[in-house]
């Protein structure tokens, strides 16, 4: 008995094919393409023909944000994470000679999707991603197969107190810019951005804020994120018509939350809700940054509301 | 299953400057495994150990500091300070104490070779084993690119100190990280990113200019590191990237001279395969550790595992095994301490073949479950059988590095397989629904749980004995 045990694998001796160790198909890849003149550069990873997640990263972060999804997630999806221009590895004109706005970022990022030859996608969105994500979806609504909301608000209710002295500098620039220059782009806030109030802030990488920060202090950044940050303005006083273009398409939707972020108040995840009554929600004991909080969560929530939306491969 | 790095500093005594000095370090792992020392190059810091951390970490305690004038570790003036090897060997030397680490395998890269092998013949007895990634000791593994520091090094004049601020810019690091490579998009920027921001600092350039100076130290050192290899002989593999364009592969051979056990491994890449070939270099790396560490630590339960300690009752079994591989694996061995488990593994392994379960699927259970138990061997063995049964290269070194599969219902069974091992049996909704979605029924749920359970009992044999993989279940 003990031999017959052996005849499988003896058989599988005979089969045995000369293979070497081949990389993972799946390990990210860093490329850059030309839109509108500018270097644009992006995360890609997964196979080509598999269901397209496009993620569209917040403030002051770039696609780095989301690696910790691109190692879980690449091998049933092609993922794609650009950065815009003004953020991480893109081509970052001054805010002279580029005018930074909410529209224009978003126009960017929708020439970028048709100059890599993305036609559908389920799109990701964090932060800034969510009002660039909402004006691509409503550009597209044919090339939208679903939303994932992280931490980004389309209701008012999504914005917490911080937002009063962020107001103020909408209704005056002038009084209020300069206190805005000295709190938004300090060391000190890009850091408490990661570590909040977080119990273990041992467990935070300190490359992260470090990262962030040095692109923060690069020559020009702050006319450039000043000229966006008022910008924002625009994506408050579309959240109504976007609330409507919410309830009128009833896009397959997927809310994952960190509850300690100070910008976004958990309250918009039933406002959301609200609006799109079938959309899955998750509230997780994480903060602004959910990703790096909890990865293996968040990949599980992902990867099952994709199965769920029965996409196919392309040939 | 790896743990979760935490992010630290510990105050360091620094006897020459009678000051301390903070330390950052990462550190993962359990403090009772194994430890293993990172000690990084230029112009990185321990960042450069971010992936490979979490491929050790399961198995290993692993410290990786920042060194000063690196990272985020102090920098204190190059004036006050003076940066030399011997002191940052000094400092490497004094954290080890402030973080209890006695004992270690010394991985040693680029500007971590000097200062690493200096701590190895401070304390010869702390390292149980060497691993050089393009970390030099020998001149002929100096290229040409030095000649610029060696220029230095001979005429130390402010011309030629200047004519050094290139290994400064911004290009020159990037550089460092492309070269040598084949494909550029496979690395990511924030590694250089990273790097370049550190050198950026005020004062900075002063601290990296003394050190170039000072990289002549380490040239004189060199026949002092040889009467160490020579007289201790620790267990080293030299895993080197062959296109670096400032270690060249001549250096990584140079090792056998004075160690000739020293295993030589050459990775198609340049100076940072951490970046480029990082799965590669991390299965590399546990192969090594598994033979050079953890089986001197087995010998002390199990004695020496080999023909001629063999039970007589065992002895049959092994021959039919042997028959199949061509040689006896080392699970063997072990199994037959205990001829009866020997035989309940076979007809285990035997009615396991007759389940529904695909083949191909019993194995990825196999090689999951073995992953969940850290149990590199049991990997090995199905990797290994796996290709045998025809899997494609890229299915094989993803079985091989616990990476998720392309194939759906493989991937369920991974999954799952994962989850009864690692939930200690007790799987979620979530889980069943996962397998369920992919096809699979209750048959498959409990083939797969049986495969666990087997490996349960041969992976807690394989690390109670600590056995080595057998050459015939490594990547050829």
């Amino acid at each position: 008995m003990i031999r017959n045990a052996f005849i499988a694998l003896a058989l599988l001796a005979r089969l045995a094919t000369q293979g070497a160790t081949a990389e993972p198909v799946n390990a990210t890849r860093y490329s850059t393409v030309k839109v509108d003149g500018l270097s644009i550069f992006y995360r890609e990873a997964g196979p080509a023909n598999a269901p397209t997640i496009l993620f569209l990263h917040g403030f002051p972060s770039s696609s780095r944000m989301y690696e910790p999804l691109f190692e879980r997630l690449s091998a049933h999806y092609h993922l794609v994470a650009p950065d815009y221009p003004g953020f991480g590895h893109s081509d970052a004109p001054s805010a002279q000679d580029f005018s930074y706005t909410f529209d224009h970022l978003a126009s960017i990022t929708e020439k970028f999707t048709e100059a890599v030859g993305l036609n559908h996608y389920v799109l990701y969105v964090q932060d800034y991603g969510g009002p660039v994500g909402m004006r691509l979806a409503i550009a597209h609504p044919e090339r939208l197969q679903g939303l994932i909301v992280q931490n980004t608000a389309t209701h008012d209710e999504g914005l917490g107190p911080l937002w009063e002295k962020r107001k103020a500098f909408w209704r005056d620039r002038e009084q209020y810019e300069k206190e805005l220059r000295r709190v938004f782009f300090s060391l000190e806030t890009t850091r408490q951005r990661h570590i909040g109030t977080n119990p273990h802030p041992e467990t935070i990488d300190p490359d992260r804020w470090t990262d962030e920060y040095r692109f923060l202090s690069s020559p020009g950044e702050a006319d450039i994120q000043t000229d966006l940050f008022y910008s924002y303005q625009t994506n408050v006083a579309s959240y109504p018509a976007w609330d409507k273009w919410l309830r009128e398409h009833q896009p397959p939707s997927l809310v994952v939350w960190g509850r300690y972020d100070p910008s976004f108040q958990v309250d918009e995840v039933a406002a959301f809700k609200r609006d799109v009554p079938q959309a899955e929600t998750h509230i997780l004991d994480a903060g602004h940054f959910a990703i790096y909080d909890k990865p293996d969560e968040i990949a599980a929530y992902v990867a099952n509301f994709m199965s769920k939306l029965n996409l196919s491969d392309t040939p | 299953m790896t743990t979760q790095t935490t992010y630290q500093t510990v105050a360091v005594a620094d006897r020459r400057a009678g000051t301390t000095l903070n330390i950052f370090y990462r550190e993962a792992g359990q403090k009772d495994a194994p430890a293993v020392l990172l000690l990084h190059g230029f112009p990185t810091s321990s960042h450069q150990y971010r992936g490979l951390i979490d491929r050790l970490s399961d198995k290993y305690h692993v410290v990786a500091p920042d060194l000063p004038g690196f990272g985020f570790s102090d920098a204190p003036d190059a004036k006050s300070f003076g940066y030399t090897f011997d002191h940052l060997a000094e400092v490497a030397e004094r954290f080890t104490d402030a973080v209890g680490l006695t004992r270690y395998a010394l991985y040693v890269f680029d500007y971590g070779a000097p200062v690493g092998f200096r701590l190895a013949v401070s304390q010869p007895e702390r390292v149980t084993a060497l691993i050089s990634q393009n970390g030099n000791a020998y001149v002929e593994g100096l290229s040409e690119g030095w000649n610029p520091m060696r220029a230095y090094w001979t005429n130390p004049t402010e011309e030629n100190r200047a004519q050094l601020r290139a290994f400064l810019a911004a290009e020159t690091t990037q550089f460092q990280y492309m070269s040598g490579e084949s494909n550029p998009t496979r690395i990511a920027p924030e590694a250089y990113t990273l790097d370049q921001h550190f050198l950026d600092r005020a004062g900075n350039d002063d601290i990296q200019l003394d050190l170039f100076g000072d990289y002549k130290s380490n040239v004189a050192a060199y026949p002092r590191f040889h009467e160490y290899f020579r007289a201790h002989r620790p267990p080293t593999l030299a895993v080197w990237g062959k296109n670096d364009p400032f270690f060249l592969p001549a250096g990584a051979e140079a090792f056998k001279r004075d160690i000739p056990d020293a295993e030589v491994h050459l990775i198609e890449g340049g100076h940072f395969i951490l970046e480029s070939h990082l799965d590669e270099v991390a299965q590399t790396i546990r192969a090594f550790l598994a033979r050079a560490v953890d089986s001197n630590q087995g010998e002390a339960l199990f004695g020496e595992l080999n023909d001629a300690h063999v039970p007589a009752q065992a002895k049959a079994t092994l021959a039919s095994m042997q028959e199949v591989f061509g040689f006896v694996p080392n699970l063997g061995y072990a199994l037959a301490t205990e001829p009866a488990v020997l035989a309940a593994y076979l007809s285990w392994l035997q009615a396991l073949g007759t389940t529904s379960l695909h083949p191909l699927a019993q194995q990825v259970a196999m090689a999951a479950a073995s992953h969940a138990n850290a149990a590199d061997y049991g990997v090995a063995v199905h990797a290994t059988l796996a290709q045998k049964l025809g899997a494609s290269p890229e299915l094989v070194a993803a079985i091989r590095s616990g990476a998720p599969l392309e194939d759906r219902e493989l991937e369920a069974v991974r999954r799952f397989a994962t989850a009864i091992a690692s939930k200690r049996t007790q799987v979620s909704d979530a889980d069943v629904k996962l397998l369920k979605s992919a096809g699979l029924d209750q048959r498959a749920a409990v083939s797969i749980a049986m495969a666990v359970a087997g490996k349960t009992l041969v992976n807690t044999v394989a690390h109670l004995s600590r056995i080595a993989i057998d050459d015939g279940f490594l990547p050829q």
